[in-house]
């Protein structure tokens, strides 16, 4: 029996994150207003604090996963776990390239080693990306104990980013939101929620049509290896 | 000039899309791949299953 629940499931979210996206969009260009200091280039703010967002929400999942699956020992949990640290580190790439953009466009340069923000996002980068070389390194069950043991270790280095440009006084890199609120209009903050939900959607989007995949191929592998072992 | 900056933005972020939506078919290739090499096992191992069958008895084909 095979279960169909999943296929739906992704259908729906695709839809609603499709829907979702084309609103952010058209939101974000043809209705927010204008930063009076950035002008246009302000725009990027939207989809880059959204992905920075969504990617460490990403590597969390991937921690708290990792946690159950030292509790239960299946399977299913650490590919959960493993697929939603890719995602997170996809995210993490997007949010360097799009942020050396701004960067670029605002501050004149593509990079400041001295912002406590930029360079400990790298190292949250490098940390997640050296994963996955763990993950390539070990075979078997100790694979799935390593890399669970590995994103529950790894995610320290998260609030560590996080806080990092709250707690630093020499940095160049905004703070958008604080305990006071957030540091922007209303119509924009509508349009970032909005463009924040569409990219919750494309992570739980691209986690379920990876999950599926990894399901066919499990199940391809055992009938092969039953055919093999009848031949 | 600053117009350019946002599009190109944008564009890094479409384009890792696009990316990934050509990665994800790449795979549905291989796994279509895979599943027409075991349809191909598949066939052959009822084909040897049916063999010593047809010497004796009628196989399955001829009884349809």
């Amino acid at each position: 029996m095979t279960d169909t629940r999943s296929t739906r499931r992704l259908a729906i979210t695709g839809v609603l994150t499709a829907i979702l996206t084309a609103v952010a969009c058209f939101g974000i260009f043809f209705v927010a207003p204008e930063d009076a200091d950035q002008g246009i280039i302000q725009k990027i703010f939207y989809f880059h604090v959204s992905i920075a967002l969504v990617g460490l929400v990403a590597f969390a999942v991937g921690a708290i996963y990792g946690i159950r699956y030292l509790r239960t020992r299946d399977a299913h949990l650490d590919d959960v776990s493993s697929i939603a640290i890719g995602i997170g580190l996809a995210f993490s790439v997007l949010v360097v390239i799009t942020g050396s953009i701004w960067a670029k466009a605002s501050w004149g340069t593509w990079w400041v080693w001295t912002d406590p923000r930029l360079v400990t996002f790298v190292i949250v980068l490098l940390l997640y990306a050296a994963y996955f070389v763990l993950r390539s390194s070990v075979e078997g069950e100790l694979r799935l104990r390593y890399s669970a043991i590995y994103s529950i270790a790894a995610f320290a280095s998260v609030p560590l980013s996080f806080y990092s440009v709250r707690v630093a006084r020499s940095f160049v890199h905004p703070v958008v939101f604080t305990t006071g609120g957030a540091n922007m209009s209303d119509a924009m903050l509508v349009w970032f929620l909005v463009s924040l939900a569409a990219t919750v959607g494309v992570f739980l989007t691209i986690l379920q049509l990876e999950l599926i995949q990894r399901r066919a191929d499990r199940a391809m592998r055992r009938v092969k290896m039953r055919l093999e072992a009848m031949a | 000039m600053t117009n350019e900056y946002v599009a190109a933005a944008y564009g890094v972020i479409i384009f890792a899309l696009l990316m990934y939506v050509v990665v994800v078919g790449l795979k549905a290739a291989r796994m279509a791949r895979e599943a027409e090499l075991l349809a191909l096992l598949v066939e052959r191992a009822a084909g040897d299953a049916s063999e010593p069958e047809t010497a004796d008895a009628p196989g399955p084909a001829s009884i349809t």
